[in-house]
């Protein structure tokens, strides 16, 4: 049974929603529309979503006297969304993902459920290949002085790794969330498989306290660049040079990536920023709460005095996040400084699939594989 | 192919040995594997010194190539944006001719310093008299007088050439036919040009990478064109041709076959001519 035949009956029953169910995936997604949809016993049905600029909570509405709930909404074609339902009932109100919807992206506060509009596709190059030749992870552990206590690294080698062969580097922030939540080794084994991305050794770092390490922390900026990066020169061999060397973060870690970078410009020359926490004020205080107190001040001193961070830069944000106006203002002041600056948006939101599908342009702007040298 | 060959899959890198495929095309005929990449390996463990004078001599031809893209660019955004301004014809014609001959300076002095900085390492280090790979370019050069025909195969364009040059297998191969193909043929070329239209990140700007072995002169060959050249971008296609002149640019793919008989070449298969106008036409004996 079709969604519109289902809304013309004058009264549905469950038989026509078990029929309508058993016909059609949920969200039914049209050019430029989704149809959420949600059956069980509820007094109300709302939609939780992350997109900045639509109400947070819209109220699906019940069919008739069934269990049935459903929201039409406008969904610009290539979308990618994030959502929940906030279903209220006798026992309270709780939030669950759709139990219709096997489409489920987990991050480090659990899963969403996810909508991919009209005319989105996963990248074959972000999903595992079985006939493809993986890379390996290595381990490094470092007894900072930055932060008196060891610090643990994983290490991404790229296949056929050779000892004698030298290889950019990337510092990844979050790095054991880019593993888990962004395939990223799928990512680098496919992209460098495919030559788009050169052979690389990615240093995959992880915080101790996240909020205060990577707000623009003088010591975080240390440890990368007089630690970290030392130990894995030491341990590598690594290009010589700062096109070889990157730096990239999402949101937090974007802004330890561009303050770790402008502190030592002529060590980084290669800077990934993905949806960057790049929160400032003109005049007057913030509404972002005191944890961003210490991104402020350095977003601020950066505005008011913008020096080049890298050579090349990559920038993105999802149009769908609160982020996207802070990531805008940034965007000319970076280019003023005489960085090359790709910036991308996409219609997705603050998360890690939306990273993740960035990648392919993200590290083939930065570190350009051999494809234009090689010809099969 | 008659006779015995012998084959160079240098290109392919890690790859070099995994033979399968190209013996299947050869159906079952013998093939003598000249292990370049694998010889390299060996003489850059055996001689160090060697090994770090290539790895500086890569160094600066990487750098090289960095400051000469960054010129390239300049001088082609120039070249794009006069081909699309009106004007004075007769002013224009002529200020859209100076800048494309200023890109013709740039690729000419571009490879002008490629061949310095080679010729100068190999007068220095003289690679074929020291023993690491004098061994290795007498066995490749008895292994090659038993052969009739030496086949090179495609992959990474610059680790071939960095390759054939160590053991300099240009005067081992007189003898002998020869049957090229993707970057294979373009290091048998007199100037080989990095290309690609459709890389994530957009359309590069074609640059002169290196001097090829000549070994087939008065042609540029474009592998897989149909694929990686936006052949019907007249813009981009005339450009290219001019660019490249008096060579002629040909596109090549699948099936395509180029044969030089002594005299004049000929052709079969998707065999594209990039023509100054522009346009593409099927390739005339």
């Amino acid at each position: 049974m079709k969604y519109e035949d289902l809304l013309a009956l004058e009264s549905p029953q469950p038989a026509d929603v078990d029929a309508f169910l058993a016909a059609n995936d949920v969200p039914l997604v049209r050019p430029g529309r989704v149809i959420y949809v949600y059956r069980g016993a509820a007094t109300a049905v709302r939609l939780r979503q992350w997109i900045h600029g639509l109400p947070a909570d819209p109220a699906l509405d019940r069919l008739g006297d069934t269990d049935l709930w459903y929201l039409e909404c406008e969904l610009p074609d290539g979308s990618r969304v994030e959502y929940k339902f906030e279903i209220e009932d006798e026992n309270g109100t709780r939030w669950t993902t759709d139990p219709l919807n096997p489409e489920l992206a987990e991050d480090p506060f659990g899963a969403n459920s996810v909508c991919h509009g009209y005319g989105y596709r996963r990248p074959s190059w972000s999903l595992p290949d079985a006939g493809g030749r993986p890379g390996t992870l290595d381990r490094l552990t470092i007894a900072s002085r930055s932060f008196g206590e060891k610090r643990r690294t994983q290490v991404y080698l790229p296949a056929r790794f050779r000892r004698t062969r030298r290889y950019p580097l990337l510092i990844v922030h979050d790095g054991s969330d880019f593993l888990r939540f962004a395939a990223f080794n799928a990512v680098l084994d496919n992209l460098i498989h495919r030559m788009e991305v050169a052979p690389m050794i990615v240093a995959l770092t992880d915080p101790g306290n996240r909020n205060v390490e990577y707000a623009a922390d003088d010591r975080h900026a240390t440890y990368i660049a007089d630690e970290l990066f030392p130990a894995l020169a030491a341990r590598f061999n690594l290009e010589d040079h700062p096109d070889a060397r990157g730096l990239m973060g999402a949101s937090f870690g974007a802004v330890a990536s561009l303050h770790a970078s402008w502190r030592r410009p002529e060590l980084f020359g290669r800077l990934m920023l993905l949806s960057g926490s790049f929160a400032f004020s003109d005049i007057g205080g913030h509404h972002r709460g005191p944890v961003f107190d210490p991104v402020v001040r350095f977003v601020n001193a950066f505005r008011h005095a913008p020096a080049r961070p890298a050579q090349r830069v990559y920038m993105s944000c999802g149009i769908y996040e609160s982020l996207i106006y802070e990531n805008r203002s940034i965007l000319p002041l970076l280019r003023d400084t005489g960085a090359r600056v790709r910036y991308d948006e996409a219609r997705d939101g603050h998360n890690w699939e939306n990273w993740r599908d960035r990648q392919q342009k993200a590290l083939s702007w930065l570190f350009r594989g051999p494809l234009w040298m090689t010809y099969e | 192919m008659a006779g015995r060959l012998a084959v160079v899959t240098a290109g392919w890198q890690e790859r070099e040995a995994e033979l399968e495929s190209l013996a299947e095309h050869l159906l079952g005929q013998n093939i003598v594997d000249l292990r370049l990449y694998d010889r390299a390996d060996s003489v850059f463990g055996k001689d160090p010194d060697l090994r770090e004078a290539w790895r500086e001599r890569q160094e600066w031809l990487k750098e090289l190539q960095r400051l000469y893209r960054r010129r390239l660019r300049r001088l082609l955004d120039t070249v794009r944006e006069l081909d699309e301004l009106d004007g004075i014809e007769a002013l224009v014609t002529r200020e859209r001719q100076e800048a494309m001959d200023a890109v013709r300076d740039l690729d000419r002095e571009h490879l002008r310093k490629i061949r310095e900085i080679a010729r100068g390492h190999w007068q220095k280090w003289k690679p074929v008299e020291r023993p690491a790979v004098s061994r290795h370019r007498e066995e490749i050069s008895a292994l090659l007088a038993q052969c009739d025909t030496l086949l090179i195969a495609g992959g990474h364009v610059g680790v071939l050439l960095n390759r054939l040059r160590m053991f300099e297998l240009g005067p081992l191969i007189g003898h002998l036919d020869l049957v090229a193909w993707s970057a294979g043929a373009m290091a048998l070329s007199e100037q080989v040009v990095l290309f690609h239209d459709f890389t994530p990140e957009g359309a590069i700007d074609e640059e002169l990478f290196d001097a090829g072995l000549s070994a087939c002169r008065g042609l540029m060959v474009f592998p897989d064109g149909s694929n990686r050249l936006a052949l019907d971008d007249r813009v981009r296609v005339g450009q290219l041709a001019r660019r490249m002149r008096p060579a002629r640019c040909v596109s090549l793919d699948e099936d395509s076959i180029l044969t030089w008989n002594g005299r004049a070449w000929h052709s079969a298969g998707p065999v594209r001519l990039l023509r100054q106008d522009g346009s593409t036409q099927p390739m005339d004996s």
